[in-house]
Formats: structure tokens, sequence, C-alpha cells
């Protein structure tokens, strides 16, 4: 498999994929002022490879009536840790998980509907998979960037304005 | 207003799990008219329950492979100004206030360790930022990357999966 250099083209494709997830081969092309089955080709080698890994929807959780977020740090036997992770990211509520360094190993972040709601989880279903030494924090205000501009974008000239 | 039904609920999965599924395909999938899937999409996006749709990217392939935490306190005087200037800063991706003893939190994506210490020291200490807390992140399992029976990750992506099948076969 040939392997994919992340050019100047490639990059701008990031980009503006980044930014709306949903635009189309011809979209993209229109952009970027280039034949539609180029842009094709390479968005499908950037999946191929994994440069991309996927698509999602950003979703306004608390708009579905989860007004409880929260950070949680915490620790699980090291014995136990490739079994327990795969189980934990499982849980609807939960949705990342990182493995850090420091005193507590593992970070993740929880959304229920009500502190109740939370509560209940963390006695059924956290404790149960072997989690020890919790550590919750309440999220009272996340600052979520949109469009998360993250690739080293180093353009020429800056991408048009998005119409959609 | 758009009420959350159980019909909602199955296209905001389906969306957050493949950003790029067309009307067609969600349509086919609930046995239902591909123009009531547009209608309720496009209500979904209006009122902001859908805020937006971006490309999961690989950032560690891209040159990017320092990813840190940061735990820390701001002096109350300076806060205000910290979170602005953090939550728009390139190399921070998502800033959290908290409840515990460090109230701040955020993720810090730099391309080696040596800028990591450069952004701390010359960017963030200055806005007045202290107990500076540091975990490096090792390992990172976003939604809908979990290993498959096989023990293998699962692509999130759609297409990815359609070109194993076919390897496969």
């Amino acid at each position: 498999m040939d392997m994919v250099i992340i050019d100047e083209m490639n990059k701008k494709i990031l980009h503006l994929l980044q930014m709306d997830g949903r635009m189309t081969y011809k979209e993209v092309a229109a952009h970027l002022k280039r034949s539609e089955s180029t842009v094709r080709d390479r968005i499908q080698n950037m999946e191929r490879e994994e440069i991309i890994k996927g698509y999602t929807a950003i979703v306004d959780k608390s708009k579905l009536g989860y007004k409880c977020d929260a950070m949680v740090l915490c620790n699980i036997d090291p014995r136990q840790m490739h079994s327990v992770i795969p189980d934990l990211i499982k849980l609807d509520a939960v949705s990342q998980v990182f493995h850090i360094t420091g005193e507590r190993r593992v970070m993740f972040r929880i959304t229920a509907q009500e502190p109740r709601e939370l509560e209940q989880l963390i006695n059924r279903k956290l404790i149960p998979l072997g989690i020890i030494n919790l550590d919750l924090h309440i999220i009272m205000e996340a600052k979520e960037k949109f469009p998360p501009t993250a690739v080293p974008l180093v353009l020429s000239k800056p991408v048009p304005e998005l119409t959609r | 207003m758009v009420t959350i039904d159980e019909m909602n609920l199955k296209i905001i999965k389906m969306l957050e799990e493949d950003g790029r599924m067309t009307y067609k395909e969600i349509a086919e999938r609930l046995g239902r008219a591909e123009s009531t899937i547009r209608d309720r999409i496009q209500n979904l996006e209006e009122v902001g329950i859908i805020k937006g749709y971006r490309a999961v990217v690989d950032k560690h392939r891209l040159g990017w492979e320092c990813d840190a935490v940061v735990l820390c306190n701001a002096d109350p005087f300076s806060l205000n100004k910290a979170l602005d200037v953090l939550s728009k800063h390139e190399h921070v991706h998502e800033l959290l206030q908290i409840s515990g003893d460090r109230r701040l939190l955020f993720r810090v994506r730099t391309k080696n360790s040596r800028e990591l210490e450069e952004f701390i020291t010359k960017e963030a200490m200055p806005l007045g930022l202290v107990n500076v807390d540091i975990r490096m992140v090792i390992g990172c399992m976003p939604k809908g990357c979990e290993k498959n029976e096989n023990g293998n990750e699962k692509p999130r992506n759609k297409r990815v999966r359609e070109l194993n099948r076919m390897q496969v076969q």
C-alpha cells in the first residue's frame, strides 16, 4: 500500500473536512479548484491509510437532556487494565477514555441526565468493573472549540469562507 | 421545537458513528422515506442539537506527537482572560471548568515535548496559571474504536470497513 504524503493539498482537504465532515467531493473540489476525481482519490487514500479515522456528528448533549457532565480520574488494577478499558468505552455514558501519566492513570468523561443517574452509573456500572480511587470532577463549563483546527496547517492563502 | 423521539435518537446515533452517511442510507436502515430523514436531520441541525460534522483525523500521524492533559488553577483576577486566550489557542483542544482542587482542565497537543514546554512556560504560565499539573496522554480511545471479537481495532470508518470486507471475501 502506498504511503500517503501529507502535502499542501491534503492538508487543505483535512482542514475542510474537519470544519464540515459532510462536504461532498464536489464541494471540496470546488473549494480547491481541482477535479472531483482527484479529490475523491485523495480522500479515499487518507481514509484507507486511516489518517481520516472516520466522521462524526457533533451533538449538543445538554439539549438532549444530559445535564450532568463529569470528568473522572481513576485507577484500574494494572493486571486488568486491558480488559477493563474496552468495557468502559462500551458504556453509552462514557465518551472519551485516556490513559495518562500521574497518580491516577485513567481519565474519562461521563455524561448523565441528572446527578442521581450519575451516582447509579458509578455504583452499578463503574465500580463493578474494578475502578478504584475514583475522583469525580463535575464539568461546569466546557469551551469546546468548533471547528477544531488541529491539523498543522500552513496555508499559502486562507481557505475561502464556507457557505454551507 | 424538536421532540426527541426514538427515531431522532437513532438518527443521531448513526450520524455520530458515521457523519457522512447519506439521507438515503439512513432512510434504508430505518425503513422510512428519504424526505422524512432529510427533514428530521435538517430540524436537528436548525435547533442546534447537531452542531456540525467533522472528520476524525489521526493527529499523531500528522506530526502532533505530544499529547497532554493539564490540570491547573488560575489566579481569579486573570481567569477570564486566561479562558479566552486558551480557548482560542491552536494547541489547546478542549477546555473545561471543573469542580475540585484544580478547576481548569485542558488538552494540549504539540509536535514534541520541547514545544509543550515552550507553550507551558511562555504562553500558559504568563496567563496567571498556578498549580500546573501536566499529565501526558499515553493512550486514547475515542468512542467507536472498540476492539472487535478478534482483538483488532474496529475501524470507525464505514468505507474502510467496506474495503476490509472486500479483502476478506
